[in-house]
């Protein structure tokens, strides 16, 4: 352990970035430079977290602290635990790459890479804060940037997709308010710390009805069934980097808020809740697997089943069993490299053909292999298949169901088809045949444009194969929360 | 010599790292360096495999393994197990890849995309040697995956075309569907077990710890993965869309290895279905429909690669009923041979495309002529398959139904004697109107030529084989194999072998008659319209399956082409098209529903917004007004 | 005698006057002199009660000054305005101006 506040170092090389591009961007290179710099910072550190993450001691680490409002104790407190590391480090990975694949972001480069950098700051803030109102505030910081990106930066329907997602947050954080302050003065200890307020046990009608409040807050943002559809809509209108932001990371967060929130400080409000939880999972997961099929534009596929994907997050977060759980948060971890890597993929197309009509895209396979190998990969691990991040995650999730809920995991299997179904569906469309009109005359990816694929790519495979490191981290944090889920 | 075991995890390494080289280089390398290194792999590996059997034979066995997941008490080991089944596995995989891409210099020489072939072909040889040496179900299961994802880049080869990117998407669903089964399975296994060890798993089910319901869902949830990996009725209909891909790659994959995992899972896992009778009874009788229904259906096949395939899925069926009647021996046996035989038929049906350029056996004939070694090793393999002594197919067949008549499954016996007549009867057709009969009109023969060596070579091996590798289970050899697999051999009954060599031979002088003697047209379901009158609607059928339009009929040849067509598939694309109906209404259910709550809100906001400003006139004089009686309504109500 | 109600009747007055002519004026400059007239019903009043209420303060007298010279500073300003839309547009009549208009 050192006393290098590294965890600050994290969450604000990207603020940092964001400043220096305000004041010294100029051009069209400099942006870039600069926010390459800042996430190859962030993402650098985080890697060493992760590294030297003391995975037998569990818990809180790196942490540091300095007063913020003392008044009403706030603190500006890091800290990363199982959970919270790999969010980091599938945080600043995206990041990394998302830069990347914006090289080609010609149009006020300044704005586009400070406005990116300071919603990664806000992402990186809420997986830090062990202080709740540091969370609340660093995912209120992470939205507004996400608006202005979509709604100038963005495609198709831009303006109405950018107010629905900002409606739909907005609407889930005014839940959140009020769980927030209702906590706050329940515990009635004059501290934000989400330490001491896991410690604190409130009375089972406050827990039940403040956890229903966290579900909806948090739901709107994994995104539960019926509160999802701004989620497909915004991954469609934002530009690539930020549609991988927006399914790799943004989603997390809530699937991360209701296990610091919801899990961790209102057990027998989720045993009130986790049937119906469970519930929405399995809608989710079979919903947005029928909905993707019947898509026509490769980024509502996606974004669809991103739907279909956070469903196993709701289930493992619903089963709360040690495997179930740990295989919720490596969904989490899976869903959002390969979901980015996905982004990167038809942002790549899109920027090369003009289109992302599944019907207009045909023979991928012949112009540009090295794209179609990555969507492979993407696509095995969108199937769950083994060796890919995807099926560990799902693999876990399925033996945590299936111990509980037998009928729950035989109607969530038909998910597993339909999944497979669209995923070929798709891949086999563009991937397959002659090359159409569109693709005829593109070129396979420049070695710019193919690290990040490769990257994200070969972090699925990785994981895959050799998933004891992450998972390890994850199961040594999930712990001891199953054992107080479990009424211990 | 035992030593050398502990190196087996090994061998499927090899060949990956030949597909990434292959995926790394592209087209960097000459085509020649890249077959030399998928040929030179595959040779040492097989010589490796040849020095395991001897090390193996002599009683030396390896299992270990590394923990791929571990904390706090749970563990889960991926590991490799070595012993005499999955030596004979190895070698009979490590063998029929080297022949066919030793084959394949010369069948795929002017192919574009030789390398990849080259990649594509590497990767699925590892990925099934992954799989008959693994010690466990989950590494099992992750390259049983990945074998299916190779065996959907060879269908789809020719991608380009609609055919193979159609039958390359049908494989994969229909296989992917039977591995959920598969995946359900290690589930439940895990959970009652514990753990995913072909040994450990053994141990709980021998001493009872492991029973009842659970344990029965999962033999049927494992054989589900293994009826989709070899094609067993109702999951069949990939495998002659399948035929789409390169000939070699279908002789590999889809004849000899890949098709026959399912076979291997359930022989592997033969300790857990004992203890359920009612499982093995689902086996039996799953693989006699198979076996009946595809070799009635390859009786009215033209293409010869189709022939083939309904052909193996047969072959596999009766694989699946020896299993079911209780000896998995007997089943090994009947792989290891269909394995070598029935590669050589497709390699021969490969070179006999390769010089006539078709696949339709009504466009041939007469090729003995023009091809000799072609025609001599396709006699060879008909002739094993059909079950005549002393070739391989014979013993092997004759061991299955030897074990039905010695637990007194007459019921099986009757099905196994049943296809193999049927057997005899289809490749006498095939063999007869290919190589022998006169050309028709519409033969496409005349410039047919023998292929090069470096195709016969292969083919040639092949056929020693089978001429001499039924006999390692053969009184002569005291039945050497079964005593190497462990289990008692099971003797011969010389009667019995009678009566299938009659009907096998019965089965050949029919078509001898029907396919020599008379000319190939009409078909022997047409010509027998005017004898019985059940064979006569058969043939309104035909009118019906030449065209290939589902049809449903009485006469079995056509029920069971027809429901292979019309039910099976039609269940599998009604499945998909009740989805895409029911995924458009759930998509107009989003939009209009649920997304239309949340624009409702939106809207609502717009318009008050858009009547409240009707108010703001732009005339100063308007709102001092409005100020002025502000402040007097305001007055009114506070100043009271 | 004169007392404060008299005052206050005469700014009301005023008051009066000046609303109903800025309400009603087409002209832009009668406008003008009638938002003067309702200024200086202000400063009546204000004067009034600075001498009626806190007579040896005269904090109000302070106010009425300031608001002549706010209300000289205003007038320069409106007639400013007033010339400038006259020359831009020729016109004077102050319903025609609706560029405020939302």
């Amino acid at each position: 352990m050192t006393n290098l506040p590294v965890l600050a170092i994290i969450v604000l090389a990207p603020v940092v970035g964001a400043l220096l591009i305000m004041a010294f961007g100029r051009g069209q290179i400099a942006p870039k430079a600069i926010a390459l710099v800042a996430g190859t910072v962030s993402l650098t550190t985080s890697l060493w977290v992760f590294a030297v993450y003391d995975r037998a001691a569990a818990g809180y680490q790196f942490v540091t602290s300095v007063p913020w409002i003392p008044s009403i104790g706030v603190s500006f407190t890091l800290g990363v635990d199982g959970i919270s590391a790999p969010m980091l480090v599938l945080t600043s990975l995206i990041l990394f790459t998302g830069v990347l694949v914006s090289w080609n972001v010609t149009e006020r480069p300044r704005e586009y890479f400070a406005l990116l950098l300071l919603l990664v700051t806000g992402v990186f803030g809420v997986f830090a804060a062990v202080d709740a109102f540091l969370l609340f505030f660093s995912y209120e910081m992470a939205v507004l940037p996400m608006y202005l990106l979509i709604a100038i930066w963005g495609s198709t329907r831009k303006d109405y997709s950018a107010m629905k997602l900002t409606l739909f947050l907005f609407a889930g954080s005014a839940m959140l308010i009020l769980v927030l302050v209702l906590t706050y003065w329940a515990v009635g200890a004059n501290t934000f710390d989400m330490r001491i307020w896991a410690s604190h046990s409130f009375g089972a009608v406050f827990q039940k009805w403040v956890f229903l409040l966290t579900l909806i807050g948090f739901g709107t943002l994994i995104p539960i069934f019926p509160l999802h559809t701004w989620s497909p809509d915004g991954h469609v209108a934002a530009p690539t980097a930020v549609s991988m932001l927006h399914a790799g990371v943004l989603l997390k967060i809530g699937a991360y808020g209701l296990i610091r929130l919801g899990l961790v400080m209102f057990p027998l409000g989720w045993a009130d809740w986790r049937m119906a939880l469970a519930l929405i999972g399995v809608i989710n997961v079979v919903y947005g697997a029928f909905c993707a099929m019947s898509q026509t534009d490769l980024k509502y596929v996606i974004g669809y089943s991103s739907v279909s994907h956070m469903g196993y997050v709701i289930l493992g977060l619903a089963m709360g069993d040690r495997f179930a759980l740990t295989g919720a948060v490596f969904q989490m971890f899976a869903h959002g490299i390969m979901t980015g890597l996905f982004f990167a993929l038809i942002g790549f197309i899109y920027e090369q053909t003009h289109t992302r009509v599944i019907a207009d895209i045909t023979g991928l396979m012949r112009r540009t292999p090295l794209v179609a190998a990555c969507f492979v990969i993407a696509g095995a691990s969108s199937m769950g298949l083994p060796s890919t991040a995807g099926f560990v995650a799902e693999l876990l999730v399925y033996v945590g169901l299936v111990i509980q809920s037998p009928w729950l995991a035989a109607a969530a299997f038909i998910g597993v088809v339909v999944t497979a179904a669209y995923v070929l569906r798709m891949l086999s469309r563009i991937l397959l045949g002659e090359p159409s009109a569109a693709v005829a005359p593109i070129h396979d990816a420049p070695p710019l444009r193919f690290v990040p694929m490769a990257i994200l790519a070969g972090t699925i495979m990785l994981v895959g194969i050799l998933p004891a490191s992450l998972y390890t981290i994850i199961t040594g944090s999930v712990m001891p929360i199953v054992t107080k889920l479990a009424g211990g | 010599m035992t030593g050398l075991l502990a190196y087996a995890w090994l061998l499927p390494l090899a060949p990956l790292v030949v597909f990434a080289i292959v995926l790394a280089t592209g087209r960097k390398l000459p085509k020649n360096v890249v077959a030399g290194m998928g040929i030179g792999v595959m040779f040492a590996i097989f010589v490796a495999s040849m020095g395991m059997l001897w090390a193996v034979a002599q009683g030396a066995r390896f299992e270990g393994s590394v923990p791929w997941i571990e904390m706090k008490g749970v563990v889960i080991e991926v590991g490799i197990l070595v012993d005499p089944l999955s030596v004979l596995m190895l070698i009979v995989v490590s063998f029929v890849s080297l022949l066919v891409q030793i084959y394949s210099l010369g069948y795929m020489a002017d192919e574009e995309r030789f390398r990849w072939y080259y990649g594509a072909i590497s990767l699925f040889t590892a990925a099934m040697l992954g799989v008959v040496l693994s010690d466990g179900w989950l590494l099992m299961y992750m390259c049983w995956e990945i074998m299916g994802l190779a065996s959907f880049l060879l269908i789809g080869f020719w991608f380009e075309t609609e055919v193979a990117s159609k039958a390359a998407t049908k494989a994969f669903m229909v296989t992917r569907f039977g591995d959920v089964g598969f995946g359900l399975a290690l589930a439940i296994m895990w959970f009652s077990a514990g753990t995913f060890t072909f040994e450990a798993v053994f141990k709980l089910v021998e001493s009872g710890a492991w029973a009842g319901p659970t344990l029965v869902v999962a033999t049927l949830l494992l054989f589900m993965g293994a009826m989709g990996k070899s094609a067993q009725f109702p999951l069949h209909v990939w495998l002659p869309d399948a035929m789409a891909g390169p000939t070699p790659g279908s002789a590999l994959i889809h004849a000899a290895t890949m098709v026959a995992a399912g076979v291997y899972l359930v022989a592997r896992s033969f300790p857990l279905f004992e203890a359920n009778p009612q499982t093995l009874t689902v086996v039996a009788t799953i693989g006699a429909i198979t076996a009946v229904m595809a070799a009635l259906i390859a009786t009215s096949v033209d293409d010869i690669k189709k022939v083939l395939a309904y052909s193996t899925i047969s072959q596999l069926g009766l694989m699946m009923l020896a299993l079911g009647v209780g000896s998995w021996v007997a089943a090994i046996f009947h792989l290891m041979t269909h394995a070598f035989f029935k590669a050589l038929l497709f390699l021969a049906a490969g070179s006999v495309i390769h010089g006539t350029h078709t696949q339709d056996v009504r466009e041939m004939g007469g090729l003995w002529r023009k091809m000799p070694w072609t025609t001599a090793v396709w006699v060879i393999g008909a002739l094993s398959l059909a079950g005549i002594p002393p070739l391989a197919g014979f013993w092997s067949k004759d061991e299955i139904l030897l074990t039905a008549f010695h637990k007194e499954q007459w019921g099986f016996l009757a099905v196994g004697l049943v296809v193999a007549m049927l057997t005899a009867f289809y490749m006498g057709r095939s063999t007869f109107l290919a190589f022998f009969a006169k050309p028709g009109a519409t033969s496409k023969t005349d410039h047919a030529h023998e292929s090069s060596w470096v195709m016969l070579g292969p083919l040639v091996a092949l056929a020693t084989i089978t001429v001499v590798i039924g006999l390692v289970n053969s009184p002569m050899f005291g039945f050497a194999f079964g005593a190497y697999l462990g289990e008692h051999a099971s003797g011969m009954n010389l009667s019995l072998a009678a009566v299938a060599v009659g009907a096998a031979l019965a089965g050949i002088a029919y078509a001898y008659a029907m396919y020599q003697r008379g000319k190939a047209n009409p078909d022997w379901y047409m010509r027998n319209r005017g004898i019985a009158p059940v064979l006569t609607k058969q043939f309104w059928i035909d009118d019906v399956y030449q065209r290939v339009i589902v049809a449903p009929t009485l006469v079995i040849a056509g029920v069971f082409r027809g429901m292979d067509v019309a039910v099976v598939d039609g269940v599998v694309r009604g499945f998909g098209k009740v989805g895409m109906v029911v995924s458009a209404l759930l998509a107009k259910f989003d939009r209009g529903v649920v997304d239309g709550a949340v624009d409702g809100l939106g809207n609502g906001v717009i318009d008050g917004g858009r009547e409240t400003r009707k108010i703001e006139t732009g005339n100063v004089q308007t709102y001092l007004l409005l100020l002025v009686a502000s402040i007097v309504v305001l007055l009114w109500v506070f100043a009271r | 005698m004169i007392g404060l109600n008299h005052y206050l009747l005469l700014g009301a007055a005023l008051f009066v006057v000046g609303l109903y002519g800025a309400l009603t004026s087409k002209s832009a400059l009668r406008v003008v002199i009638c938002v003067e007239l309702i200024l200086n019903a202000v400063n009546l009043n204000l004067a009034a009660f600075s001498s009626y209420v806190a007579p040896k303060q005269a904090v109000g007298m302070n106010f009425v000054i300031f608001l002549m010279v706010v209300a000289a500073a205003e007038i320069g300003l409106a007639l400013a305005i007033i010339i400038s839309l006259n020359r831009s547009n020729d016109i004077d009549a102050i319903d025609t101006i609706r560029r405020l208009r939302g």
